[in-house]
């Protein structure tokens, strides 16, 4: 049954609260093997959006995203974005093909981590250019080329490809110990986020999807990701608004608290004004996708858009608020400044969402070319 | 017209959604809007009860979810019928919410039907020239003379004034009281004797607005809204209303005031650059933004009152619409240099019957004139500076900053 956009049901509610208890409480982050399983298996967290079929719960993205914006507000890390939202999203739209029929159930209790590779070597995303060449090899399929900045490329079990065969797009899946796969890790201006460089030298690949639909399920995999990592920024950009509404309640100089200083309380009036936008751009992303309330691609965009700015200038106010302590290794402020900030870089960039904004927003009026 | 986004949860919504429903097919079957005078069709829309539909029945309304107001609204609008905001703004946005809840019955009844069918225009009597933001600490003084008060001072700001029958009226009564305690609020008929309203020329050329002043006005008691010292109070009733109906966005995509940028791109491809495409769909995420959060926070109350949170929909959307007349100008390069004339004189619509579209200000086409107008937006209403303040204090619960007339009699806190 189709739900209000914004209006959560009893059991996202409880969601929310169980996802946002074991982030808080997680012994280790999502890179850790058996702390990934769990979240696969005891909090049924990565198959929210997958069918039933596959051992998914059927639910949708919008389940997802409270995963995702609960993950930002704890600055949780894990191999979500890559596998939950670009591969199992992309996966789910060949569904009919035996090898996704065997990978996505051990994507969904945790067994494995996977990834796309979409961009090219600088990190651009095209859809109508994907970055990797593919050619027969008998019965199988080899890949040529790199794809830079894959998010977890490096932890990757499984990595979904988009290669052209003779200028048709296809999806192909190879796995990360394949022969020909050289990974290489990139280190993170974000240390918890992982991006890998990857090169295939005729790297054994299998076909699961080709053609407009494989172009389509990429695509579909791109918004999914990207609203996710919107409400992420929402989550981000929430828990340091709470924390530097805290501090300014608390901290005294000049015999007051810093928040009666209209200085201090203007900078976080606005501060409130980015985490709602944040919020409702991101939560309208997942409604559109999940409901069909807006066209996907517009709002994926729009809530990137919106939320990287947001976040951006949250986290930054936040570590001006707190002054001298907020530039110091030891208090958490710089490390959401660098998820936000490296956030709002991932999936294709600023630009190529701005670009999207831009063909959606102005249509046959945008000016013609690359903006 | 803005779809209904109301909580179906609310208790009685569905039977509300009902009544509504029923009482406009009624209205729309017995007065169709094409054939019916305006005055008379909004008649009949008062009398079925869906003037204010929150309203008790027999006060123009029915009693139901105030969040119904928008079904309502759609379902007669969307018949043609006029939309009574724009034809009577303070009467409907304001002075009918502060009647209905603290007028005496007979005032009620005196007042409320004619407010509505826009037999009397109304207009406000709050600011004045040494009271802007720190609006309790006015100094219009109105003195207990029997069974009349009579008042002297100056008011400032006063749309419609020149037009309006009824104004709604804040004055001192007790300045030796800390300021807030000595207000007492009033309902003035601007035809008394003592009321001169003189035009108050803008920086568009325009005189939107008036100066009222008051010398020796009388108003009887039974015009005074709540108790003697109670007038910050019901201020308080017509403020929130003021800032809602400012902040109120659309929840239709391109509706609001970024349509006149993206309309100019569309007409003038001769002007378009890169740059200024990127300024544009920057405004425009900025404003989409802005109408989903209007759209989440409708759900998030689910039918009930806007909070403070209002305030914060009226700091954005004012300051988006000052970035986009700034877009504006910019893009028209050269030619924003030009005016459509500084001694223009805009002339309200009439739709008969003297009912007229007294918030109809310059076209879209006047970009001009609509950017100088924009620099009213963050002061009209709440200036930007102390909606911060109300979003730091009241949203987020940040401690007040410190006040010079803290516990002081108004008349002992400088002025000036």
């Amino acid at each position: 049954m189709a739900s209000i956009e914004f209006e959560w049901s009893d059991e996202q509610r409880a969601l929310r609260e169980l996802v946002a208890g074991f982030f808080t409480r997680s012994p280790g982050d999502g890179y850790d093997r058996p702390v990934w399983r769990r979240l696969g298996t005891d909090l049924s967290a990565l198959g929210l959006a997958t069918s039933e079929a596959f051992g998914g719960s059927g639910a949708s993205a919008i389940e997802l995203g409270i995963v995702a914006e609960e993950m930002g507000r704890a600055l949780y890390s894990a191999p979500f974005l890559a596998t939950a939202g670009l591969a199992m999203t992309t996966l789910g739209g060949c569904a009919l093909d035996q090898l996704v029929k065997e990978l996505l159930p051990q994507l969904v209790d945790g067994t494995l981590v996977a990834t796309a590779a979409l961009s090219d070597v600088a990190g651009h995303i095209d859809l109508t250019r994907p970055p990797l060449a593919a050619r027969r090899n008998g019965d199988r399929w080899a890949l040529d080329g790199s794809s830079s900045f894959v998010l977890d490329g490096g932890a990757a079990d499984v990595v979904v490809c988009y290669a052209s065969a003779r200028d048709i797009p296809g999806i192909f899946v190879v796995r990360g110990d394949a022969t020909g796969l050289a990974r290489s890790e990139v280190p993170g201006l974000d240390p918890g986020r992982h991006q890998a460089h990857l090169t295939f030298h005729g790297a054994e690949a299998t076909e699961v999807g080709s053609g407009g639909s494989a172009r389509t399920a990429v695509e579909a995999g791109l918004n999914v990701a990207s609203a996710l990592l919107a409400a992420e920024q929402a989550g981000v950009a929430q828990a340091m608004l709470a924390t530097t509404l805290d501090y300014a309640k608390t901290r005294m100089q000049f015999g007051r608290p810093i928040g009666s200083f209209q200085a201090v309380k203007h900078r976080l009036a606005d501060m409130y004004v980015d985490v709602e936008d944040a919020r409702s751009a991101s939560y309208h992303a997942l409604w559109a996708i999940a409901e069909g309330t807006d066209d996907p691609a517009l709002a994926a965009s729009l809530a990137y858009t919106v939320s990287a700015e947001a976040a951006r200038r949250v986290t930054a106010s936040a570590i001006q608020v707190h002054g001298g302590i907020g530039f110091t290794w030891e208090h958490p402020a710089h490390r959401y400044f660098k998820r936000a900030v490296s956030n709002g870089a991932l999936l294709g960039g600023k630009a190529m969402h701005a670009q999207r904004l831009t063909a959606a927003a102005l249509g046959e009026h945008a000016l013609a070319g690359p903006a | 017209m803005t779809q209904s986004t109301v909580h179906p949860g609310v208790s009685g919504y569905e039977e509300g959604r009902r009544a509504v429903s029923a009482a406009a097919g009624k209205v729309l079957a017995g007065h169709p809007p094409a054939a019916t005078p305006v005055r008379q069709f909004l008649g009949a829309c008062f009398d079925a009860g869906l003037a204010w539909v929150h309203f008790p029945v027999g006060r123009g309304g029915l009693g139901v979810d105030a969040g119904l107001q928008d079904f309502a609204d759609g379902i007669l609008q969307g018949a043609g019928g006029v939309n009574p905001f724009q034809l009577n703004p303070i009467a409907y946005g304001m002075a009918g919410p502060t009647v209905v809840a603290h007028a005496t019955e007979d005032m009620k009844t005196r007042l409320l039907r004619p407010m509505y069918t826009c037999e009397h225009v109304w207009c406000q009597l709050f600011s004045e020239p040494g009271a802007g933001s720190d609006l309790a600490g006015l100094a219009t003084r109105a003195v207990s003379g029997g069974a009349d008060w009579v008042v002297n001072g100056q008011k400032i700001w006063t749309s419609l004034g020149h037009v309006a029958r009824w104004a709604l009226l804040l004055a001192r009564t007790d300045p030796d009281v800390e300021k807030h305690q000595g207000l007492t609020y009033f309902v003035l008929d601007m035809r008394s004797p003592g009321v001169e309203v003189r035009p108050l020329r803008q920086m568009t050329g325009e005189a939107e607005f008036n100066e009222i002043f008051l010398t020796g006005v009388r108003i009887p008691d039974t015009q005074r809204l709540g108790e003697v010292g109670e007038g910050w109070r019901v201020a308080m009733t017509t403020l929130m209303n003021e800032r809602n109906a400012i902040g109120a966005g659309s929840s239709v995509r391109n509706s609001g005031l970024i349509r006149v940028p993206l309309r100019l791109w569309a007409q003038r491809p001769d002007l378009r650059t890169p740059v200024l495409q990127d300024r544009l769909v920057a405004l425009f995420a900025r404003a989409d933004a802005a109408r989903l959060t209007g759209d989440r926070q409708r759900v998030e109350r689910g039918g009930g009152p806007i909070g403070p949170e209002g305030s914060a929909a009226k700091l954005v959307l004012s300051e988006l619409g000052q970035a986009i007349f700034d877009f504006c100008m910019d893009f028209l390069g050269p030619e924003a240099t030009c005016y459509s004339g500084y001694d223009a004189r805009h002339e309200p619509e009439d739709l008969g019957g003297g009912v007229k579209l007294w918030t109809s200000a310059a076209g879209d086409e006047d970009v001009q004139r609509m950017f100088l107008r924009s620099r009213a937006y963050t002061i009209e209403g709440g200036t930007s500076d102390i909606l911060r303040n109300i979003v730091g204090e009241r949203v987020l619960g940040l401690p007040g900053d410190l006040r010079a007339d803290r516990d002081k009699p108004w008349a002992e806190v400088p002025r000036g």
